[in-house]
Formats: structure tokens, C-alpha cells, sequence
């Protein structure tokens, strides 16, 4: 076994709410996507059953072959084939960790740090992440544990916070332009989560496997429970219009927090909590990456590779875009949504149907 | 090429740990007794020659027959009208004048010694002369008798002590005041004392080739795991060390991570918390010869608890441990949080305070970072000082440590005010949670270097580097963060706030799983309901 620890079901809840959240929280891409109206919060309620449904496909093929991993699995059912699919999910962790690692930068170099150059960032953030990845999936979980309750305290307090602020009737009129692109709203939100696949990688570690459904639900519960009321507050608070020009609307509506005038200019605190969030991020999808990587080249240890990839990664953050707008064109849901879709739903419901036709599984003992 | 290394460091470990090995059985070689008097006498002569407080006295026992004997102890160790009254007079008086004499005779004069003569509770009889050398050095008295190969070991044991004071470090207001003392025996009977049980055992060990320290490990059995029992003996066997002379160096050959700055073993001075500590299923190491008693596992909340929280009424505890936690933040991140703000995110500020801090700052020759480093390191530099200096110069340090370095640096125009108040704020708070103060200076420091080089940004990466490290700690096999992180819920609720007494009727579960159940679930005292049921 490459990774020995095991984590609890809830630290597995934790730590994939915070590694959803923390993006949403600074560039909350869903004002510019679909339903492009104030029907944003039914998207987002809508997003819950669609979030499960996207799951399903990986749910049945780890309970085809219970004990393994992504890579393992795919070997399973294709062979030496499965190298090349394996490859491919590699990859996609990789990407992703680079891309979450860029979007850190870019937040960082747009509001406090001006003058900074984005890659101090990166590769502060990246050390910080080979660090806690030779330290284990165990700490990881651990880290996230601690940190996860503070910023979802922190978020729910905003709410509360800028709740007098709202104009609820910036939300009306309710479905303008009915239902249909609001539910293409909703699915659009649910296909940007890559749950399916932490879920196909970490489930072999998840020390109650049996309540596995109860987690999914709970976690796409509380995705919701987060987005449905940033969604009413930002557009309540900014209109739907000024909300869609700004960069990071989230972090404007906690700068926008002014209680008897005495409780103001809280977003420090914010950028500290994003911050620590944003570390677990990028550390749990870069010990992903590691992780697959590993398990791809059947290594006994992936602690060789952690800075090898570490630096991989850092690189690539860099390289694949030229500006935050060249970044932002691939995380629209124009791109993003499709790219992730193949990732986490087409690609394991062809593995399944393969799977099934080829009667390939694992038996309990 | 890593590989090769890492073979040859483990063949290079394991000859030498072979060559330990050997080395101990060598010394372990039998070296019975003779029974012959005079060459037990010249051997231990031999032995500790050139050492004047080793006090032989040579006499003779019986008077029908004669039997030539001596006691060897060392002088200042034993009471020695202990010695005189119940030793000598009792063999060389007393016998004469009883019947015991009549029967005496060169065969049973051992025998009739230790079962007739000696009115005394600890006698023992040993065969091996390196014992003999060890008990006598260690204040017993040994008596050697013509014809026997075998000498009478007796414990007469007194010196000159400590008596039980109330500790300097755990000071409180309300509870015992009572203190371990550097006499290993005081200490044991101040913890039997607090638990007359049975089954609180005290495991007697000797580590250290050259001092041959007495170290106890005391447990109370059916509470404290024995997994862990094992362990502490297991790594406290492993100590090769040449010396012991304090708890401390038992501490670091046993933590479970030395390369870390945070401690993983805990200590007190006190009785009541040792106990207490027991009772939740911990070990105790009593170490001789210094009264700071170890306890493990260690977790990183104990910092934050203390006695009181728990003899006094849980309102005020709760909230006193909730400022405990505050002190402890403000303190690690006060001077970093003050260079970040002042350095990189002025705007965060809300602008009268901005304006202030910048006129207070205005004219001083150094940026904020250099103020915050160099006014950290006076402080520790005054806080060594006031440790070390007698007590007649402590005052001057305080006068010229608040006057000089704070009042005049600032008048002076060198140092800004804020920073100033940042320091002497931060330097309270670290004492509020004084058993790990010393690691918060570490913390502070290292955050300043980070908030100059990044601001909020880097003091949050150091966070998530300290959370990490801290979080992957282990004491003893338990997570050094345990209740919070990993989350043991039955365990959280004495973390911030402390509970009524009856509310936590189950043991933590953390450090042991025998007899979790403290006491019946509800015992909440209501008085009003019980009087009701007595009519």
C-alpha cells in the first residue's frame, strides 16, 4: 500500500467541501455562466440532485471493486490499456492543481500584493504542499479538519453579516426566462465538482465505506447550503449586472461588510482564512496527482516524486496561461463544464458499461 | 544511491548497537559474595578506596559464640541514630541480655538475625557484591557476617531533605499548594496519598550507567493502557545515557519526535495534577533527585488546562480558558500581524487608527520588521536576564529593561510607541500559557521573519506549515492535536470550555479504552427533588 493512514468520513466531507469552496468563495464563476439572470440560487438548488446523479457512474464502480483506487481499478477493467486512461486522470490532477495554484496567484497579485511577481506565490504554496503531502494524507485530513469548520463559520457569519444589505428584490422577477436555463444552470454548477473522483481515489482510505451515501449527499448538501445564499447575497447586494463585471465578487461583498461602523474592513481576516483554505486545496489535489502518479508506475513510496511533480506543476501554473483572462476563458463554463464532465462522468460510465459487459469485479472476501 | 546509503547507515546502527549489547552483558557478570569476612573487607575496601564517607564499623555479635561482623554505609545518608540505636545496640546489646543468644551458633546466626534481632521493617538479604556496592551506595546499610556468604542489606536510609513547599512554576489560588520534592520516596507518598487504590502502581527502574538514577513509572491499572505502559518501559529500558540528573533528560530520550520544537512530554511539580492526569489514564515518571514528574502522552490542549479550571465553578473556568486561547494567539501573532499590516496592507486598517500608528511611527529610524525583531530579542534578552541574575539585581533589570529600553527608546524617537505595546502585550499573553512559552517565542519569531518577507500571505503559509507539523505529531501513538484534530467529539467538550464536574462521566477516550465510565451519567445535584423524596 502506498498510503497507509486512514481518514474518517467526515474529514473526507471536510476536506472535499473546502477544496470546492475555496475558488468559489474568490471568483465565484457562476454569475457568468447560465441561467445569466437573478435565478442563480434556483441554479444552485437545483445543482444538489444533479451533483448526485453526476456521482453515480463512480459510486457502482467502486462498488464493483471495493479496496481500489482510480488507477488500480481502471487497470482492472482494461489492462495495459488502462495505462493510457490512467495516464489521462494523471494528468487532469496535475492541471488542476496547477490551475487552482494559478488562480491563488492571480487573487493574491490582483487585491494585496500588487507588485509582487505571481510566482512567489506559487512556489511558497507548492513547497507548502510537498510538505504536507510527505507528511501524509492522514495530516492533510487533519489540517482540513481544523480548518474547514473555521472558514465555513467565517462564510455563514458573512452571510449573516451583510444580510442588511441584501435588496431582495434585485432576485425578481423569479424564472424570466424559464425554468430550462436555470436547470442548464444548475447542471453546469454541479458538472465543475470533482467529488466523483476523490471519491474513486480516496475511498480505499475512508475508514466507513458502508455510509458512503450518507457523505455524498451530506457534502452535495452542503455545497448547497454555501452556494444558494452567496448567490442571493452577491446578487442582492451588487445587482446582477455589477456582479457579473466584477472579478471576485465574494471578496467584495465581505469588503462591503459595515456594522455600525465599527465592524468593518474584515477582508484581512478573509484573505487569511482563503489562504489557509486555498493550501489544503492545492495540497489534497496535489497529493492526487502524486498519489495517481504513483500508483500509475506502481511505486512502493511516492515520496520520490512529490518534488519532481511539485515542480512540474509550478511550471505549469505558470506556463499554461498568458493572463488571469486566458485563464478565466478555460474555467468558463463554456470549457470548463465539458472538460470536467469527461473526467468525472462520460469517462467512468463507459469504464462501467465496459466493466459490466465484461463482467469484471471484485468480490468482497 | 539513497538506498545504498540508507543499508549502510542500518549496518553501521546495528554493529553498533551490537557491540552495546555486548558491552552490557560484560557487565553484568556475577560476582558472588565470599564467606570469608576479611576478604569481603578488603574487596570492599578496595572498592571504595579514597572515598571518606564511607564509614566501616567492625565489630562482634554473641557471646557464647563469637561472631565477627561489620556494616559498611555511607556517611550522610543514613540517620545515624538509626545506626547506633536500632543496628548496633540491638546485635551488639540487646542479643547478649535475650534467649537468642543461647541458640546461636555458627550456622544460623543469619537466620536469627534477620527473623529475631533486627527490629527494623526493610531488611534483605543479597548475594551479589555489585548489589551490595549499588544498595549501600544508594543509603542503605549493609551488614556482612564471618561465615556467610551472603550480606544482610537494611534500609536506614535518612538525609537531609526538602520539605514539602508549594512550587514555584504552578502557582494557584485555590487548591493544595503541596509540591513534589527531589526525594523519589516524598514524591510517591504525596501521589499515594492522593490515590489510596491498590491498583496504583509504581514501577521501580535504574537508568544511567554513572548516576544509577532511581526513576519510578507509576500508573493506575485498569485505567492506563497497557499498550502505553509498555511502551514508556519499553523506551525508558533503551536509555543507554551516562547520567540522569533531572526529568529533562529522560524527556529527551524518550519524545517521540526530538527534531521538533514542540515538547511531547509533559511535566509538573504538582501532586493533584499528576493524579488527576492519572486518573485520565495517563503515565507518571517520577525521576529521583528532582520533583518535575513526567506525564504521557502529552497533548497540545494541557497547555491551556489548568487544576484550577476544574476546582473551581466551571463559568468563569470556561471563559478563563477561552481568554487562554486568545492570549495564546495574540501572543504568537501580534508582532507579525503589526509588521503586516504596517508594511503591506495599510489599507486594512480603518484610517484613524492608520493615522495614529503612522504619527506615532513618524521619525523613527526603522522599518516596522526590524522593530519587531529587535524588540522580540531584548525581550528575551531581559526575560533570561531576569531569570538568572540574583535576586538583589532582578529589580535593576526591570528598572532598566522598562525604563530605558522602553520609555526612553520611544521619547528617543528610535522605537515607534505601537510597537512598543505590541511587545509588552505579546510578552503578558505568552504567560498565560506558560508551560509552552517557550515554543510561542520560536513561533513569534519566525512569523515576524515571514510577515516582512510576505505579509498576511506569509504569515498564513507559516500557519498551514505549523498546523501541519503540529498536526502530524504524535505522543505516545496519540495525535498530538487530538481532540480537535482528528475531531473526537466525546473528548471536545473539555477543549474550550470546561464542563460541569457531572457532565464528564466518561474518561477520555483518547489515551486509554478500560473503564471509560468515571460515574453515573446524571449527576446533577438537585437538592430540591431529593428532599421531596426523603419526605
Amino acid at each position: 500500500m502506498l498510503e497507509k493512514g486512514k481518514i474518517s468520513n467526515n474529514q473526507f466531507i471536510l476536506i472535499f467541501v473546502i477544496s470546492r469552496l475555496m475558488l468559489t468563495m474568490a471568483y465565484l464563476p457562476y454569475v457568468n455562466a447560465p441561467p445569466w439572470n437573478q435565478d442563480l440560487w434556483i441554479s444552485a438548488i437545483l445543482a444538489f440532485p444533479i451533483h448526485i446523479l453526476l456521482v453515480l457512474p463512480v459510486y457502482f464502480l467502486t462498488n464493483r471493486f471495493p479496496g481500489q483506487s482510480l488507477i488500480q481499478s481502471v487497470e482492472t477493467i482494461l489492462g495495459s490499456w488502462g495505462k493510457i486512461i490512467g495516464a489521462l486522470y494523471v494528468w487532469f490532477f496535475l492541471h488542476r492543481t496547477a490551475v487552482i495554484l494559478r488562480e491563488l496567484g492571480e487573487f493574491l497579485k490582483a487585491i494585496p500584493y500588487p507588485e509582487t511577481p505571481i510566482i512567489v506565490f506559487i512556489t511558497a504554496t507548492a513547497l507548502f504542499a510537498a510538505y504536507s503531502i510527505y507528511k501524509g494524507l492522514e495530516t492533510i485530513c487533519r489540517v482540513a479538519e481544523i480548518v474547514a469548520p473555521l472558514v465555513l463559520a467565517s462564510v455563514f457569519l458573512v452571510f449573516i453579516m451583510i444580510a442588511k444589505d441584501v435588496d431582495i428584490y434585485a432576485l425578481t422577477p423569479v424564472l424570466e426566462d424559464g425554468i430550462i436555463p436555470v436547470i442548464y444552470g444548475g447542471f453546469v454548477i454541479a458538472a465543475r465538482s470533482t467529488l466523483s473522483l476523490f471519491l474513486w481515489m480516496l475511498k480505499p482510505f475512508i475508514n466507513e465505506p458502508e455510509k458512503i451515501r450518507t457523505t455524498v449527499v451530506l457534502i452535495s448538501f452542503i455545497l448547497t447550503l454555501h452556494l444558494t445564499p452567496t448567490s442571493i447575497t452577491t446578487i442582492g447586494v451588487f445587482g446582477l449586472e455589477q456582479a457579473k463585471i466584477l472579478n471576485f465578487p465574494f471578496f467584495h461583498l465581505v469588503r462591503m461588510i459595515n456594522i455600525g461602523s465599527f465592524l468593518e474592513r474584515i477582508d484581512a481576516l478573509f484573505i487569511g482564512f482563503w489562504v489557509l483554505g486555498m493550501c489544503i486545496d492545492i495540497a489534497i489535489h496535489n497529493y492526487l496527482a502524486v498519489l495517481s502518479a504513483a500508483q500509475l508506475l506502481k511505486l512502493k513510496d511516492y515520496r520520490p516524486i512529490v518534488v519532481a511533480m511539485g515542480t512540474v506543476i509550478v511550471s505549469l501554473s505558470i506556463l499554461q496561461a498568458e493572463s488571469v483572462v486566458e485563464l478565466n476563458e478555460f474555467l468558463s463554463y463554456k470549457v470548463l463544464t465539458w472538460y470536467n464532465l469527461f473526467f468525472t462522468f462520460a469517462l467512468p460510465l463507459l469504464l462501467l458499461i465496459v466493466a459490466v459487459i465484461g463482467k469484471k469485479r471484485i468480490d468482497y472476501k | 544511491m539513497l538506498k545504498w546509503f540508507k543499508k549502510l547507515h542500518r549496518h553501521f546502527i546495528s554493529s553498533k548497537l551490537k557491540q552495546k549489547l555486548e558491552h552490557k552483558t560484560s557487565e553484568k557478570t556475577p560476582n558472588p559474595l565470599s564467606s570469608n569476612l576479611q576478604e569481603n573487607l578488603t574487596k570492599i575496601k578496595e572498592v571504595f578506596s579514597n572515598a571518606s564517607d564511607i564509614v566501616f564499623r567492625q565489630f562482634e555479635i554473641g557471646s557464647h559464640t563469637r561472631i565477627k561482623a561489620f556494616i559498611v554505609y555511607v556517611d550522610g545518608l543514613v540517620n545515624e541514630e538509626f545506626v547506633q540505636m536500632n543496628l548496633m545496640k540491638s546485635l551488639m546489646i540487646d542479643m547478649h541480655i535475650s534467649e537468642v543468644d543461647d541458640e546461636l551458633n555458627q550456622k544460623n546466626t543469619l537466620n536469627i538475625i534477620h527473623q529475631r534481632i533486627l527490629t527494623l521493617t526493610e531488611v534483605s538479604e543479597v548475594n551479589d557484591f555489585q548489589e551490595v556496592v549499588e544498595h549501600v551506595l544508594s543509603g542503605d546499610t549493609a551488614l556482612f557476617l564471618e561465615g556467610f556468604a551472603t550480606a544482610l542489606i537494611v534500609n536506614l536510609r535518612g538525609w537531609e531533605t526538602r520539605n514539602v513547599t508549594p512550587p514555584d512554576t504552578e502557582v494557584v489560588v485555590r487548591g493544595p499548594r503541596e509540591g513534589f520534592t527531589e526525594t523519589l520516596r516524598t514524591s510517591t507518598s504525596l501521589l499515594r496519598r492522593k490515590i489510596k487504590n491498590p491498583n496504583l502502581k509504581f514501577e521501580k527502574m535504574k537508568i544511567g550507567k554513572q548516576t544509577q538514577t532511581d526513576v519510578v513509572i507509576a500508573y493506575i491499572k485498569g485505567i492506563a493502557d497497557e499498550k502505553i505502559v509498555e511502551e514508556v518501559k519499553r523506551r525508558l529500558s533503551k536509555i543507554d545515557a551516562d547520567a540522569i540528573l533531572e526529568s529533562g533528560y529522560i524527556e529527551q530520550y524518550i519524545e517521540d519526535s526530538p527534531l521538533s520544537f514542540l515538547p511531547t512530554v509533559g511535566n509538573s511539580e504538582k501532586p493533584d495534577i499528576v493524579a488527576a492526569k492519572m486518573l485520565e489514564g495517563r503515565v507518571a515518571i517520577l525521576t529521583d533527585g528532582t520533583p518535575f514528574v513526567l506525564t504521557v502522552p502529552y497533548l497540545f490542549i494541557e497547555a491551556f488546562q489548568t487544576s484550577e479550571d476544574y476546582y473551581s465553578r466551571p463559568f468563569y473556568a470556561s471563559i478563563v480558558r477561552l481568554l487562554r486561547f486568545t492570549a495564546y494567539f495574540v501572543s504568537v501573532f501580534a508582532p507579525a500581524l503589526y509588521v503586516a499590516l504596517t508594511t503591506y496592507h495599510q489599507e486594512m486598517l480603518p484610517p484613524t487608527m492608520l493615522i495614529s500608528i503612522a504619527a506615532a511611527r513618524e521619525g523613527t529610524p526603522f522599518p516596522a520588521f526590524v522593530e519587531a525583531m529587535v524588540m522580540g530579542i531584548i525581550y528575551e534578552i531581559l526575560k533570561e536576564a531576569g531569570i538568572r541574575l540574583p535576586r538583589p539585581v532582578g529589580q535593576a533589570v526591570s528598572i532598566v529593561g522598562a525604563l530605558v529600553i522602553g520609555e526612553s527608546a520611544v521619547s528617543a524617537g528610535l522605537i515607534g510607541a505601537p510597537m512598543v505595546i505590541v511587545v509588552s502585550l505579546t510578552a503578558i499573553s505568552s504567560y498565560v500559557v506558560a508551560s509552552i512559552s517557550d515554543t510561542v517565542s520560536i513561533m513569534r519569531l519566525t512569523y515576524v521573519l515571514l510577515a516582512a518577507f510576505l505579509g498576511l500571505f506569509g504569515i498564513m503559509i507559516g500557519a498551514a506549515f505549523f498546523l501541519t507539523h503540529m498536526v502530524s505529531l504524535r505522543s505516545f501513538g496519540v495525535p498530538y492535536l487530538a481532540p480537535i484534530a482528528p475531531i473526537v467529539s466525546e473528548d471536545l467538550k473539555d477543549v474550550f470550555l470546561r464542563p460541569h464536574l457531572w457532565k464528564m462521566h466518561k474518561r477520555p477516550k483518547l489515551f486509554t479504552q478500560n473503564d471509560l465510565v468515571r460515574q453515573e451519567p446524571d449527576l446533577m445535584p438537585n437538592p430540591m427533588k431529593n428532599n421531596t423524596n426523603n419526605k
